[in-house]
């Protein structure tokens, strides 16, 4: 009887689906690697944000352009991008990260876009070297608390995490994330491997339990009383309290933000940014992209939608709860310090026993 | 047919250049992402110092009490199904697959937010939750096919239900309970989602520290050298635990006459099926659904990403059961290239998806100028298609083994004596008999395509996301809410291969076909 099945119905089926199957990737989009086609630009992105979302909508529409882009995490996409070559249909590369800005300039992935609209509009700190790379938006990784159960003076500054006083109480994600390998980076920049290392234990001595989970785990934990102090990127924060789900807003209610060493050193802050990849078929096309980020209204939505800093001054930041953290003094570590030491960060954490 | 003096007698060319191919399909891409284990690195001393007995221990625990669990489970709700009748029976002896339509990665998110914990424990709990099916659908179709007449030889000698459950039908199910574990036990140690949403550290979540936080690909290799020699000796365990099983397997087959459980009997295997049942598959979808409703319809539409999912499954799954059936036919023969030819294809199942995809990024641009000629339009189909071969081969060429020794050997005989060249042998007596479990198979896989994530993520064509790729972009941006649509929505696709799997699998049974 299943001979019978496999000879017709079975057969018929697998021939049926796979006419169907490669139509459809005969139909899909044709990527517009060499042929430079104009009207088409190839973003690669690391970023997933719904912000994005609106840029690009509004990207399409002033400029007439069509967008392709290829999402994924920015270890992978460099990855990607070094195995294509010098055939990658990549025209900008969008990534979060200093440290993986620093990466993707060592393998050569990138190429320089000075343009008058972007020395003006982008500080100088804020681009890699050659302008090979561009941040368009800041996050600060600061200290989140409950407010019931500590003052802003506890929690004032990264090296009194360490404080025996604050045993069992702070909660954090795990060290391989690339935001705590950056925070470590400057600390070890501005102090040095042992100092961090000592930093670290002391830090690992007060968890209240093991790292896991992400930054909006914590903030939920210190809600729910698990963990008093939780080390987190301030948009998870600002995210919560703007949330249309009133359970989301209670929670972040009873979480306030510390951004630490306003006396002294400065609180850690970090990019996302774009670059111009170095093989970009539609050159000009990703410089217009490019400077698009750099606009106002660019600008404004990153501000809004993904409750990030400009880093283009003067701009109106139409978020009021972003407003009101938005003056703080910054860390003044280099980008390419957070890249030179990830690799040593990651070490220092296995050796503190910070998963 | 004769054969000339070149050649010592038995040894075909043909069938050695097919066996060398097959064997290098997995193995090609791993050796070439290995071999930059050689490369000089300072930071291996530091893992290997600070890390690694941590590692190889949680792999260890992870992977031996979650197969032993899955195993334990999978066996007993098999033999509950097939020797005991009791209300609900019909339907949960097809829903209890269901679980293996959910991703482990997706069991981990929801679990997770669930409970508020993370760590071992609820690793464990995902793993076995999810894995389990394996164990069960290799081990009730190992009792299905079982010769009543065995069952009611030991009835007449005196044996009770136990006995007949430990000495006759465990024993000639432990093949099947064997290879099933056994891709259970590989896909665990494979597992990056799911561990690293856990922070569990294990020796795969460290091949990928290694490698994204230190940007240190010869230590991520060093690691993976060691995660395959651990596979390595599984197989072998796995080989072990087949010698010396009842192969003796009549073709002649009844209806097995269920014993029908009553009263706090029957209540309890009722509640207990759907205790897990509830536990695999219920509450995790459940939790999924009420993130999904409270986040609101995601303003990404993920219908494009359907299509591209539902056709990788097809042309993936096409690919890979190509591959399992010429591996099938060649290891017919038990003997050395068989194991060899298995073993490639079961290291295949236990690499890691992202470490297979770099290993294909290796592989063509050693045949192209470039690997970005690969990556676009329908050639990155192919390296697609190539990884998925790769990783899962194994799934295929395990059952369709076990199918195709279906035809005894007087069958083949018997075509031999008619003047058969083996392959036309092969595809007139064995593939059709195979037929019924090579469809199963082709389904199994599928349904593991549709849960792949790195392979993919690395290696699809430029514009193509699929729902898994789609789901992690929301996890990575921490809304759980959005990732539950398309992780829903990978649910439905795969549980409809899953169910045409589970529920196909009854009617093939020996002396039917």
């Amino acid at each position: 009887m299943m001979r019978t099945i496999l000879k017709n119905k079975l057969a018929r089926h697998i021939v049926g689906y796979s006419a169907i199957a490669l139509t459809l990737v005969g139909c899909s989009p044709a990527p517009s690697a060499k042929d430079g086609n104009k009207g088409e630009l190839n973003i690669y992105s690391a970023r997933h944000y719904d912000a994005d979302e609106q840029l690009y909508a509004l990207f399409e529409k002033d400029s007439g352009i069509k967008l392709n882009r290829l999402e994924m995490k920015g270890d992978l996409l460099l990855e990607r991008l070094k195995a294509e070559g010098d055939k990658s249909p990549a025209d900008v590369v969008l990534l979060v990260d200093a440290g993986n800005f620093y990466r993707g300039g060592q393998a050569g992935l990138f190429q320089s876009a000075t343009t008058p609209a972007l020395s003006a509009a982008i500080p100088a700190n804020m681009r890699g070297a050659g302008d090979t790379w561009f941040g368009f938006a800041k996050r600060a990784r600061v200290i989140a608390y409950d407010k019931a159960k500590f003052t802003p003076a506890q929690v004032a500054t990264y090296e009194g995490l360490a404080d025996p006083a604050l045993r069992g109480t702070i909660c954090v994600r795990p060290s391989s994330n690339i935001y705590n390998l950056s925070l470590m980076a400057s600390l070890v920049d501005m102090w040095d491997s042992q100092r961090a290392e000592d930093w670290a234990k002391g830090v690992v001595a007060n968890f209240a339990r093991a790292p896991e989970g992400s930054d909006t785990d914590q903030l939920k934990a210190i809600a729910e009383g698990k963990c008093g102090i939780a080390i987190v990127n301030h948009y998870y924060a600002i995210r919560m309290q703007r949330s249309a789900d009133p359970a989301e807003k209670a929670a972040a209610a009873k979480v306030a933000l510390s951004f630490p060493n306003q006396a002294t050193t400065g609180t850690h802050v970090n990019v996302s940014g774009g670059a111009l990849a170095a093989h970009a078929p539609n050159k000009a096309n990703a410089i217009a992209f490019l400077e698009f980020l750099a606009t106002p209204a660019a600008q404004t939505i990153l501000a809004k939608a993904n409750d990030e800093f400009p880093v283009v001054s003067g701009i109106a930041v139409d978020n009021p709860e972003l407003q009101a953290v938005a003056t703080f003094k910054e860390a003044t570590t280099t980008m390419a310090a957070l890249g030179d030491n990830q690799a040593e960060a990651q070490k220092i954490f296995d050796r503190a026993g910070w998963k | 047919m004769t054969h000339t003096a070149l050649w010592p007698r038995h040894f075909k060319p043909t069938n050695a250049l097919l066996a060398l191919t097959l064997m290098a399909i997995p193995a090609l891409p791993i050796g070439l992402t290995i071999a930059t284990a050689g490369r000089g690195t300072t930071n291996f001393d530091h893992i290997a110092q600070v890390l690694l007995t941590d590692m190889v221990a949680t792999t260890l625990v992870v992977v031996l009490v979650s197969t032993l669990l899955a195993t334990i489970l999978g066996t007993a709700l098999a033999w509950l199904v097939t020797a005991f009748d009791f209300r609900g029976r019909a339907i949960f002896q097809w829903t209890l697959a269901l679980p293996l339509a959910l991703p482990a990665y997706v069991s981990a998110y929801a679990w997770g937010d669930l409970l508020g914990v993370r760590g071992l424990g609820v690793g464990i709990l995902v793993y076995v939750s999810t894995l389990f099916p394996y164990i069960y659908l290799a081990a009730r179709s190992a009792f299905e096919a079982q010769s009543v007449c065995a069952l009611e030889a030991a009835r007449v000698l005196g044996a009770g239900p136990w006995q007949r459950f430990w000495r006759v039908a465990l024993p000639m199910a432990r093949p099947a309970i064997a290879a099933g574990a056994a891709l259970a036990a590989l896909e665990i140690a494979a597992d990056y989602g799911a561990a690293d949403h856990l922070g569990i550290t294990t020796l795969t979540t460290g091949i990928f520290r290694a490698w994204f936080s230190m940007g240190d690909l010869a230590s991520a290799a060093r690691l993976s050298c060691i995660l395959l020699t651990g596979v390595l000796i599984l197989v072998i365990l796995e080989r072990q635990a087949r010698t010396g099983s009842v192969t003796g397997v009549s073709t002649r087959w009844r209806t097995p006459v269920r014993i029908a459980l009553s009263g706090i009997g029957g209540f309890g295997a009722s509640l207990f099926c759907l205790a897990i049942m509830a536990i695999g598959f219920l509450i995790p979808v459940g939790h999924l659904v009420t993130l999904a409703l409270a986040f609101g319809v995601p303003n990404r539409s993920f219908i494009a990403p359907t299509f591209a999912t539902a056709m990788l499954c097809v042309l993936g799954a096409l690919a890979t059961l190509t591959i399992a059936a010429l591996g099938a036919f060649i290891s017919q023969k038990k003997g050395l290239t068989a194991t060899l030819v298995r073993t490639s294809a079961l290291a295949g199942y236990a690499t890691p998806g992202a470490v297979m995809a770099l290993g294909v990024l290796a592989a063509l641009s050693m045949f192209g100028e470039n690997a970005a000629s690969a990556m676009a339009g329908p050639l990155a189909i192919f390296g697609l298609c190539y990884a998925y071969a790769g990783r899962f081969t194994s799934a295929g060429l395990e059952p369709m083994s076990a199918g195709l020794e279906k035809a005894t050997r007087s069958m083949r005989e018997a075509a031999t004596s008619l003047g058969t060249t083996p392959f036309s042998r092969f595809w007139r007596l064995e593939a059709p008999i195979a037929a019924p479990s090579a469809f199963a198979a082709a389904l199994l896989v599928a349904v593991e395509i549709a849960k792949e994530l790195p392979a993919t993520t690395i290696l699809r064509p430029f514009g193509l996301d699929t729902l898994a790729i789609r789901a992690h972009a929301y996890a990575a941006d921490e809304r759980l809410g959005g990732a539950a649509w398309p992780a829903l929505a990978i649910v439905a696709l795969a549980l409809v291969p899953t169910l045409l799997f589970s529920h196909g699998l009854g009617k093939s049974r020996a002396g039917q076909s």
